[in-house]
This record gives structure tokens, sequence and C-alpha cells, in this order.
């Protein structure tokens, strides 16, 4: 039913080619970006940029893995449980207790940075690379409308939601993520109308 | 089949994790775990050494013995403190004799002077009303870390901290946080120590 792959965990041997060997390591670097000292300390110094720096850098580094893992072996079946995993752990590390903790010792931060590699970015790029053109864009959509929400309420919130940032990194936080809800949105839109999503020829 | 059922599976550890990380959807915010952990667990605040508006010395154990209500201020403070002197003088209107009010400075620039323009402009008056300072830094900053109290500079050369009206049962813990402006919370909470 699934082609089952010979070697599950290519990429670990010598039959793993020379690009995905490659994307690994700057997924690896990426993350490696995001955690050392100079830079670590400047993207949580702000609000903005600790959740749209540093969090896409690990995240992202991590989506980079597990993509490239994903391609050795066809499981279709996980995309929706590894991207709906992804989400979660991402929501998660969004949660204004959980930034002030981490912030406010290294232990969390730790396992902040290993949770939103391992727990959100792996399993994003396993499952984006698993799942088909419905379930894309079915993740997609929710994504823009989440980032439209999350970005509204950091508007309309009158008090400080974390103790560690000003209400103005907030406010600051607030606009960005209503920018890139609509840049997801016009995306998704132009893959919907231009790209390869339409009905398919018979 | 089995993609739903792993969905479901992954939906119920994250329900799970996500109530274990908000207390039951109580607490999305720091402010709303230390105060949920201090109602549940009242803290001992440790004993520093203190200097009030009118320079006399004194300790923070010299309260011991009956509730006492606390805030955190700073003299320069342009909003917040404002909103917290203002509670504290409706407190200091209505309090019992046997229940006094401290505003402790975290600014390590409120020497005696400045703690006493913030008496002035509040009719705070020592002994009921006391206006303090701590003495040592590292006692200041063991005190804030205690009592879960968050100072970071605004940028502009002042300081924007997690604000509340604190009160302090007769043992010196650290018992119950209210909101700035919440001083119907602090009464209610008294008159249920008192019986």
């Amino acid at each position: 039913m699934y082609l089952i792959p010979k070697i599950p965990m290519a990429c670990l041997t010598r039959s793993c080619s020379l690009k995905a060997k490659a994307r690994i390591g700057v997924g690896a670097a990426l993350v490696a970006a995001a955690l050392l000292p100079p830079l670590a300390g400047l993207l949580e110094g702000r609000l903005v940029t600790h959740l749209l720096c540093q969090y896409p850098l690990l995240v992202g580094g991590g989506a980079m893995i597990g993509a490239t893992l994903a391609l050795t072996r066809f499981a279709n079946w996980t995309a929706p449980s590894a991207l709906l995993a992804g989400a979660l752990a991402c929501v998660f590390w969004l949660i204004p207790r959980w930034i002030d903790a981490a912030l406010a010792g290294q232990a969390v931060n730790a396992a902040k940075a290993a949770c939103l590699v391992i727990l959100a970015g792996m399993p994003l790029g396993w499952g984006w690379t698993q799942a088909g053109p419905v379930l894309r864009g079915f993740v997609w959509v929710n994504a823009a409308a989440m980032l439209a929400v999350m970005g509204w309420l950091q508007l309309a919130t009158p008090i400080r939601l974390c103790n560690s940032y000003l209400l103005s990194e907030q406010r600051d936080l607030g606009l960005a993520l209503l920018m890139l809800a609509i840049l997801a949105l016009i995306a998704g839109m132009s893959r919907a109308m231009f790209g390869r999503w339409g009905r398919p020829i018979q | 089949m089995r993609a739903a059922l792993a969905t479901v599976v992954v939906a119920g550890l994250g329900a799970a994790t996500f109530w274990w990380g908000t207390e039951g959807g109580m607490a999305l915010t720091s402010e709303a775990a230390r105060r949920l952990d201090i109602a549940a667990a009242p803290r001992v605040l440790p004993d520093v050494p203190l200097y009030d508006q009118t320079s006399a010395k004194l300790q923070l154990s010299d309260y011991r013995g009956a509730p006492v209500v606390l805030e955190f201020i700073y003299t320069t403070c342009p909003d917040v403190c404002l909103t917290l002197g203002t509670a504290f003088e409706r407190l200091d209107a209505v309090l019992p004799p046997g229940v006094p009010l401290l505003s402790l400075s975290f600014d390590p620039a409120d020497g005696p002077r400045r703690l006493g323009w913030f008496a002035n402009r509040h009719g705070a008056e020592a002994p009921h009303w006391r206006v303090a300072g701590v003495e040592d830094p590292k006692a200041r900053a063991a005190l804030l870390e205690r009592a879960g109290v968050v100072v970071i500079p605004d940028g502009a050369g002042g300081f924007v901290h997690n604000a509340g009206l604190y009160l302090i049962d007769g043992k010196g813990r650290l018992s119950r946080v209210f909101d700035p402006e919440d001083t119907n919370g602090v009464l209610d909470a008294l008159l249920f120590i008192e019986g």
C-alpha cells in the first residue's frame, strides 16, 4: 500500500545525497545562529525579534531537517498529526507565561529551543513534505487566520502580557503579525489562482 | 484511519500539555501564575534592612505580628505608581490603625529626600504609612526576586514593573496580590484574616 523504504534513515548513512546533507547542515546552522550568545541576546532583547526572528530561525532550521528526512520515507498518513504537533508546540511557546519563563531561566530557555527545533520545526517540515495539497491549503489558511487573530489580540490588549517586555513592543508585535497574516493570505491566494492547485488535467 | 488516530492522540497530548502549562487555563501570563502561586502557597519574604522618608532605619521583620499592605514603587514614576499611591491613600483612610502601609521603592536612587517627596504628595505619615527604600542592593534584589517583581527599564530613564497591592500576613508571608486599584479586594482579605 505504501512505499516501504529500504533504508529508513538514509540520510544518516552513505546513501544520503550531498544535497540532502547540505540541507541538514543549513538547518543546523540556522538553529545554531539563533542560539549563539551574541545573536541570541540581541534577538531576545525585543519582543518582535524574539518571536519573529529567533523562533522562525529555530522552527525553520528544524523544518529543513524534518523535510529532508521526509524525502527518505513515504508516510502520507503521518502528515496531519505531524503538522498538528508542530503547530501546538509553536503555540505553547507563544503563551506569555512561557515566554517570560524562558527569559527568566536558562533551563526553560534551553527547553524552549529544543522544543521549537524538535517538536515544532522537525514535525512541520516532515508533515508539510508528506502532506497533499488539501492538507497544505488547510494548514496555510489556518495559519494565516491565527496570525491575524494573534496580531489583533496584541493590539487590543491594554495591559502588558509579558512582564519582560514593554507595552509598546506588544503593539509592534501586533502590527508585525497582522502584516504577516496579510502576506500569508496573498501568497495563498496567488497560489490558488495562478499555481498548480487547479483542477487536474484529465 | 491511522492518520486520524495519530492526530487524535497528538491533540490529546497537546491539550494535556496546555492544561499543565496554564494551570488549567487559569494562568496564561506569568503575572496570573504568580498570583495563583502566592495565594496557594504564601511566600516568606527575606528580612531586609530599610530606611524610610524620615531617614529612620528599620528591618522588614519589624512588621511581623500584624498584617501589612505593601506596594513596590519608585518615586519618579509617572503613571502606575501614582495609581498605587492613590490606592494607598484610599486604604489609609479606611484601614484600622493596626494595619500599616508600606510603599517600598526598588530604585536605588531613591534616598530619604525623594521618599519624602512621594510621602508628601500622597499624605503618607510614618509610622502608619512608611515610604521606604532597601539599604543593600543584594537584599533588594533578593526581595524583588522572592516577591516575583520584575523591573525593566522603560527606555526613557524610568522603569516598568508588574504592579500590585501586596498583602503580607502576620508571619511575614506574602499571601495575596491584588490589582493596583483593587482596594476592596485588600479590605475583604483583611477582614477574612482578622476573622
